[in-house]
């Protein structure tokens, strides 16, 4: 081992984890893109490239925007800096920051210094961080108006910031939750009063003074109380999820799990009671967890969409209530039929009607942010008609919701023909759209529910015989 | 009766070939030893057949009237599978497993229970009931996997690599398992290396070579076939 210093094994593996991922990529390029995808790509991607030089046209249109922008990041310059931290402790709920994985972790078991390693990590990533932070500099330089020392000094700020929260990052992932909930709360308070109080500037230099410290206080505590398993577990994940290559390969990566926060927990260890809702009703659970950047991520996304359209026009509002409908009952049916093809559950027989049972309050949990902005909207755009548009709206997001259901447990029976009923759920939610013109087209929701109730009532009944 | 039918059987991944023109059936209470080389397809015709691999051509079919493709949820119900690598859930203890298995195979609490205890007595895990996967060793987890296995009456039941990370003693109580299992009437497929151990249990083989089924034959037959392969 003479000369195969901390430094030597950090690179070792670092060059042979790139080498593995170069090749993983090559792979993929040569499986998903054929002679002529790659044709066409170049020539998409030399219209994109020209299109760039006729990019001033788009300039000139966009310059009271982008002079608005300069003139806001000027005035609100103490502002962003006192917000910017709050990104990291966000972070900390789920990222270490530091990418130690497995690998690394086992470095630190051989005769190498895990501090040194650290560090090395570190600095790769700052490193990496500032370049990023320059080529995009350079393109906002390039391509916009905006005074290109107020760019640079934003963008040298970011990167300082992200440098000097790295060890806070790291000692707050190690925390209870409850800490990094006070930590933000902490900070969104002093982001409130600061503005409100018009002292921003004093308690930006004040939370920056409070981040130094910070570092000062941990650097010579930085790897005590560290719960390696959840740091590891995190980080392979981070490092080798690659979505794309999943996609092609039809391939889960998934979390190798070596912590869990219920397992000193004696109520969850007891025997369930021996009932399907009772024991789905944990798989769900698992599932939800184990997926829930992407729940968080889906539901956020529509969310933000909606009350962005609700002030856009009142016809695109309507619009984006009719697709978040339509995109939130194909999502949960995606997630039903997802759940039987992970873990154990695929090598077990799969009782459809009682997993969907048991999903059913889990999705009404989850469109309730989604409906509450939707319900708020509907009274102030439809008056009293809000109650029948509301009513309009439940409806057919039931019959939407029980159509791709079903659909996708024919799916799971792999049964599926083409199926009208759904392009029918479908079709239905231009009645959304109808309103516009003429609130009372949503009276159509009395046929709806009658269709919702007869299937029930009826049609299950035959087909079950329950 | 044909337990198992598997007919033409291809199984391709983009161009790579995993499994080609497989074709054979296994007949009620006969125990059938799937061999062959590390990458010659065992694990993917057991996972094809479980239908978590996906089957580019060919028919599986289970007791004669459950085919894969047309009735599928009746078709798993036919259907046990011990997997080579414990596919236990972090959240679940030992006790939950069984539990899950249980239910998903529609067994009454009390022979469940019964079963649970005779199982977990056999296998020494009677203390480990309430622990989770994490605090259980390999072999632990290989045994709560097979009495996940082995508490439905099921007419198949795949096994892969039977007896990996089993000490001794849980060896010859899974073997007791196995026999059982077959008087009962149930039809068992096995991949194994180990082909001392499956010798007096299987009395079929069937031997898988790139993909490729190279013989199949009675339990017998088998130390011929590899004395004439040896001559080669």
């Amino acid at each position: 081992m003479r000369g195969f210093s901390s430094w030597h094994a950090y690179w070792f593996i670092r060059l042979n984890r790139f080498r593995k991922k170069k090749e993983i990529k090559k792979r993929l390029v040569a499986m998903s893109i054929d002679k002529t995808t790659a044709f066409y790509l170049l020539v998409v991607g030399g219209y994109l490239f020209a299109s760039i030089f006729i990019f001033n046209d788009y300039l000139a249109m966009y310059q009271d925007e982008f002079l608005f922008i300069e003139q806001q990041a000027e005035m609100r310059f103490w502002l962003i800096l006192m917000i910017v931290p709050i990104r990291y402790v966000f972070q900390a709920f789920r990222f270490p920051g530091l990418f130690i994985s497995s690998s690394e972790y086992q470095l630190g078991m051989l005769p190498f210094s895990m501090r040194r390693i650290t560090l090395y990590i570190a600095l790769e990533k700052w490193v990496k961080q500032f370049i990023r932070y320059l080529m995009i500099g350079a393109i906002v330089v390039l391509l916009t108006p905006i005074n290109p020392i107020l760019i640079w000094l934003y963008f040298f700020i970011f990167w300082f910031i992200e440098v000097l929260m790295t060890i806070p990052q790291w000692k707050l992932f190690q925390m209870k939750w409850y800490v990094k909930l006070c930590v933000i709360s902490a900070l969104l308070l002093i982001n409130i009063v600061g503005t409100l109080t018009g002292t921003t500037i004093l308690f930006s230099v004040l939370i920056l003074i409070v981040v130094l410290l910070s570092n000062f206080y941990w650097y010579g505590k930085i790897f005590t109380n560290i719960n390696w398993g959840r740091v590891t577990e995190v980080n392979d994940y981070l490092i080798w999820s690659m979505p794309l290559v999943a996609r092609a390969t039809k391939t889960k990566f998934k979390r190798q799990r070596r912590y869990n926060i219920f397992l000193n927990s004696a109520t969850r260890k007891k025997p369930f009671s021996y009932t399907e809702s009772a024991i789905y009703k944990r798989l769900w659970l698992q599932y939800f967890r184990e997926n829930i950047e992407l729940v968080v991520k889906v539901i956020g996304g529509l969310l933000l969409a909606i009350i962005v359209l609700f002030f856009v026009h009142d016809l695109a509002a309507l619009i984006g209530i009719a697709i978040s409908i339509h995109v939130l009952t194909t999502f949960i049916a995606s997630l039903y039929v997802d759940r039987f093809h992970t873990g154990i559950v695929q090598v077990l027989p799969w009782n459809v009607d009682s997993f969907k049972r048991t999903v059913n309050r889990w999705v009404l949990i989850g469109c309730i942010p989604l409906f509450i902005p939707i319900f708020i909207y509907s009274y102030a755009r439809f008056s009293w008609h809000g109650s029948l548009f509301i009513l309009l709206l439940i409806s057919l997001f039931l019959f939407n919701y029980i159509v791709k259901m079903e659909n996708a447990a024919k799916v799971l029976d792999k049964k599926l023909d083409s199926s009208l009923k759904g392009f029918l759920s479908f079709l239905l939610l231009g009645f959304i759209l109808l309103c516009e013109i003429n609130p009372y087209f949503s009276l159509v929701s009395i046929g709806i529910f009658s269709w919702i109730y007869f299937e029930k009532r009826y049609f299950v009944r035959k087909r079950y015989g329950v | 009766m044909k337990v198992l039918e598997v007919n033409q059987l291809d199984v391709q991944v983009k161009t790579t070939k995993l499994l080609e023109q497989i074709t054979f059936s296994i007949d009620a209470g006969s125990v059938v030893a799937l061999l062959g080389h590390n990458g010659a397809g065992k694990s993917t015709l057991m996972k094809t057949i479980m239908g978590i691999q996906e089957k580019s051509a060919g028919d599986i079919v289970v007791q004669e009237a459950y085919n894969q493709d047309i009735d599928f949820l009746n078709y798993k119900k036919q259907i046990a599978f011990i997997p080579e690598e414990p596919m236990l859930m972090s959240e679940l203890t030992a006790m939950q497993h069984f539990q899950l298995y249980g239910k998903s195979y529609q067994l009454e609490e009390k022979e469940l229970m019964a079963r649970v205890e005779r199982y977990v007595k056999g296998f020494e895990l009677q203390d480990k009931l309430n622990e989770y996967p994490e605090s259980l060793s390999k072999g632990m987890r290989q045994k709560v996997q097979i009495i996940c296995a082995m508490l439905p009456d099921v007419p198949l039941l795949l096994i892969d690599e039977p007896f990996m990370g089993l000490d001794i003693y849980a060896v010859d109580f899974f073997e007791a398992m196995i026999e059982e299992k077959m008087k009962n009437g149930a039809s068992i497929l096995l991949t194994t290396h180990q082909l001392d151990r499956v010798k007096n249990l299987a009395n079929q083989f069937i031997m898988l070579q790139e993909g490729k089924l190279l013989h199949k034959g009675q339990a017998q037959e088998f130390e011929t076939i590899t004395r004439r392969s040896g001559k080669r």
